[in-house]
């Protein structure tokens, strides 16, 4: 469903972020990819919504190379592909419920969202995606009065706002405490599970990623140096991901 | 876990609860005040409509430059020429009064570029220079005067140093009602009090710069560290004491960078100061336009123009070192 | 503790200031400083602007007052609008290579002093306080246009990029990511640009612009120093209310 072939991503400053990646992912696929900071984690999945344009290969969706859209494809296929970060990026001025709304905006006309003329059946979606990440409560409140693990379920909800085909998670839980971040891996597991929204998650926390993923892809200096499934993984190969021996730092704990 | 669908949903908040009471009121506060100035003022930014207003003004800044204007016509387009070289054009050869018919029969307005004006224009850069020289001496001694005046005003002024809480209100009121007056305000004022020339102009930026430094200043002292001051006033400093050795040194690079922007806005202010007769390089700009020598105008503008970027770039070169 | 180059240095511009001051103090006419003469005259005026306190004066000074702040009023409002593309137009992360240029051209507009281009619209639109407020609002957007980008420069950049991510064009992104972040200093800014502008409006009326400049020069010309004090009681009030009032709305806003 998602096909990198030889991405290659090379950053003005000289930096080789990405080295010939090819990778296929398949439809509903709750993928983990684990790494030392710099290994090329959060370029890669920015490739998928084309936020960090390749320097050369192609990336094909849906039967489509995502990297060579013109700007109204690379909307719509944005629209497609929800994503969360790590410092949840919410309008903090803004209310919860404009915040999940933003989720449609690629399905509204701009000068109907700038007056705030969203359809009813999007409002609905928007309070329905809210319940479905158990913050509904909240739904009025100004985004900067909700805790760190409370934004990051609204920043869920705006991504499941735009009933998308695949979730991008960049370290979505390196902010968080352990209990808080169970709770948000959790959140994105149902869903994938629910939805059979294709997932790509990056954590840096490598016992996470065996409680959670499908699937594991580790990466090292740019380039892909494992790629199976999550129950043949050890900590051995961790090490040979990570080139050094496990930290105690490099796991989250505290499991609810 | 996340939560079964929660049977009370939140109520949405009421429109005066949001705050979209307060600001759809600001903004209505707004337009009605818009309203009643632009009434009350009987405004017409209609005019702006009109292309004669934007040809009027370009008329004036055109003239500021080195053209000659051939013929001014009402509700004409601008056209440029150079001189003699259209012999084939209606108004070759003809008299003056018949050239300016002849161009705005053609619904057309005449500039011509003259180099030799903008010789002349650059030169007169050489008949300012004593002008302008005196400026810079004015906006100079006046920032000078009002540094020295200031320093020890601001020490009055800061919450940290002074004691009496009567002392440090009234200095603060003072200077604030002083910084209401608008610096060619004070200008005027004393040019008038004072006559014509260089001294009301240094007395307006020695007050100006005076209270400016004054705030500037007793908010950098308000914010110090204490406590190299309660050290010194532990071991028996006296209040002098305890200003040159705790105060002075941590805002004495501050005080400089205050002190060159502060010399900044003067240069900027007895720039325009001449207007009501404060002396520089305002008056011959005065003079110039009511002579309507337009050219001149012009140089000055560009001299001036120029002194300011100058001063603004030295300045914030000048301050990025000192901070 | 200083290195004895640094402290070479700071001798140097010791003695560079002292030069230059020396100039500059020497340089002025000093003939015109001829204390026995001009103190005594000041003091007579002093005691003239007690004495004959011109508060009949009173309600054409109103008047005029109120065509001021009027001034002000429109003036700010006009450029705290229009600087809002300009501010856009200038900020890095919103045009990358113009900024420079809309920077440039901005603080072309700043450095162009009010009161000649009052003089220019009074030449376009005649005499009276819409020359004044156009001077006023197109010299603040220049000035407004410059704040308005360093607040644009310096925002978070994050909600701007989850919102590019769920697919929004660059109006939307803009509209529910960036102008909610930098609203608040926005009006900030053009409050504090309105009691600049209180005062400039005052001046600009010396040129003929409207306002209370015009008829406080013909009081210093006459020379009526009675009617001088309560025009220069009057600003003094009226722009200490405005600075009052502006600061305790500018609090309230961030």
């Amino acid at each position: 469903m998602l096909e990198f072939r030889q991405i290659t991503k090379t950053f003005p400053d000289g930096t080789k972020a990405l080295k010939d990646v090819n990778l296929k992912i398949n439809k509903g696929e709750f993928v983990v990819i684990v790494g030392l900071s710099g290994a090329g984690k959060s370029t890669l999945i920015r490739c998928v919504n084309r936020l960090v344009q390749p320097t050369s290969g192609s990336l094909i969706a849906n039967g489509k190379d995502v990297t060579t859209m013109n700007e109204k494809m690379l909307r719509q296929w944005r629209t497609e592909v929800g994503m969360i970060f790590q410092n949840y990026n919410l309008v903090k001025r803004s209310s919860v419920l404009r915040n999940v709304l933003a989720g449609r905006l690629g399905h509204t006309g701009t000068l109907r969202s700038m007056l705030g003329l969203f359809s009813a059946a999007d409002i609905d979606l928007a309070k329905r995606s809210l319940e479905r990440v158990g913050i509904s409560e909240k739904t009025y409140n100004r985004a900067d009065q909700l805790s760190g693990g409370q934004q990051q379920r609204v920043s869920i909800a705006r991504a499941l706002c735009q009933q998308p085909t695949i979730m991008l998670a960049d370290e979505p839980v390196a902010s968080l405490d352990p209990p808080t971040s169970h709770s948000v891996m959790r959140d994105l597991k149902r869903i994938n599970r629910e939805d059979g929204i294709t997932t790509l998650v990056n954590l840096h926390f490598i016992d996470m990623a065996q409680e959670y993923a499908d699937r594991i892809i580790g990466m090292r200096a740019g380039e892909v140096v494992y790629d199976g499934p999550a129950d043949k993984v050890s900590e051995r190969t961790f090490e040979e991901i990570y080139g050094r021996k496990i930290r105690p730092d490099d796991l989250r704990g505290g499991v609810e | 876990m996340a939560q079964p669908a929660n049977p009370t949903q939140p109520k949405k908040p009421s429109f005066k609860e949001s705050g979209g009471l307060k600001s759809l009121l600001g903004l209505i506060a707004l337009l009605l005040v818009y309203v009643a100035a632009s009434t009350h003022l009987g405004i017409e930014p209609s005019k702006f409509a009109s292309g004669e207003t934007w040809r009027q003004m370009a008329d004036l800044l055109i003239r500021m430059g080195p053209y000659e204007r051939i013929a001014s016509c009402k509700n004409a387009n601008i056209v440029w020429g150079e001189p003699d070289a259209d012999t084939e054009a209606p108004w070759s050869g003809k008299t003056d009064l018949d050239k300016v018919n002849a161009v705005c029969e053609q619904g057309k307005t005449l500039y011509w570029y003259r180099s030799d004006y903008l010789e002349e224009q650059v030169s007169y850069t050489r008949d300012v220079w004593g002008p302008l020289m005196q400026t810079l001496r004015m906006a100079i001694v006046g920032a000078f005067l009002g540094a020295l005046l200031a320093i020890p005003f601001s020490l009055l002024a800061a919450r940290n140093l002074v004691r009496s809480k009567a002392v440090y209100h009234t200095v603060r009121i003072i200077l604030n009602l002083i910084r209401t007056i608008p610096d060619l305000v004070l200008a005027a004022v004393l040019s008038g009090a004072l006559g014509l020339g260089a001294l009301p102009g240094v007395v307006a930026l020695t007050i100006f710069s005076f209270a400016l430094l004054v705030k500037l200043l007793s908010e950098s002292i308000e914010a110090i560290d204490p406590g190299p001051l309660e050290a010194m006033r532990a071991c028996g400093a006296n209040w002098l004491q305890m200003v040159t050795y705790g105060v002075v040194p941590q805002v004495l690079p501050q005080f400089l960078a205050y002190w060159t922007y502060v010399l900044e806005v003067d240069v900027r202010a007895s720039t325009v100061l001449g207007f009501v007769g404060a002396g520089g390089i305002g008056m011959t700009l005065m003079a110039d336009l009511n002579l309507t020598r337009f050219r001149n105008v012009g140089s000055i503008i560009a001299i001036i123009l120029l002194l300011v970027v100058v001063m603004e770039y030295v300045s914030t070169k000048v301050r990025e070192r000192l901070v | 503790m200083k290195t004895s180059l640094q402290k070479w240095m700071a001798s140097l511009w010791t003695v560079l200031a002292a030069i230059i001051l020396y100039w500059a103090f020497s340089g002025l006419e000093t003939h015109a400083v001829n204390l026995s003469e001009t103190l005594p005259r000041a003091g007579r005026i002093f005691y003239l602007m007690a004495t004959e306190f011109d508060s009949a004066y009173l309600p054409d000074l109103v008047a005029k007052i109120i065509e001021t702040i009027e001034m002000a009023i429109l003036g700010t409002l006009l450029a705290s609008l229009l600087a809002v593309p300009f501010g856009f137009l200038a900020a890095q992360n919103m045009v990358k290579r113009l900024a420079g240029l809309g920077k440039f051209l901005l603080s072309l507009i700043r450095t162009f002093p009010e009161i000649i281009l009052a003089l220019v619209f009074i030449k376009g639109v005649g005499p009276g306080p819409l020359a004044g407020i156009f001077a006023m609002g197109v010299h603040s957007i220049g000035m407004l246009g410059k704040l308005y980008s360093e607040a644009i420069e310096s925002i978070d950049k994050g909600p701007q990029e989850a919102l590019m991510s769920t697919g929004a064009n660059r109006i939307q992104q803009i509209w529910f990511a960036v102008i909610p972040q930098v609203l608040p200093e926005f009006a900030s800014y053009a409050l504090y640009r309105f009691e600049i502008n209180s005062r400039a409006a005052a001046v600009l009326g010396i040129v003929g612009a409207g306002g209370i400049g015009a008829p406080l020069i013909f009081a210093i010309q006459k020379p009526a120093w009675g009617r001088v004090a309560i025009i220069l009681v009057a600003i003094i009030f009226v722009v200490s209310l405005i600075d009052i009032g502006s600061g305790w709305l500018r609090r309230k806003l961030v």
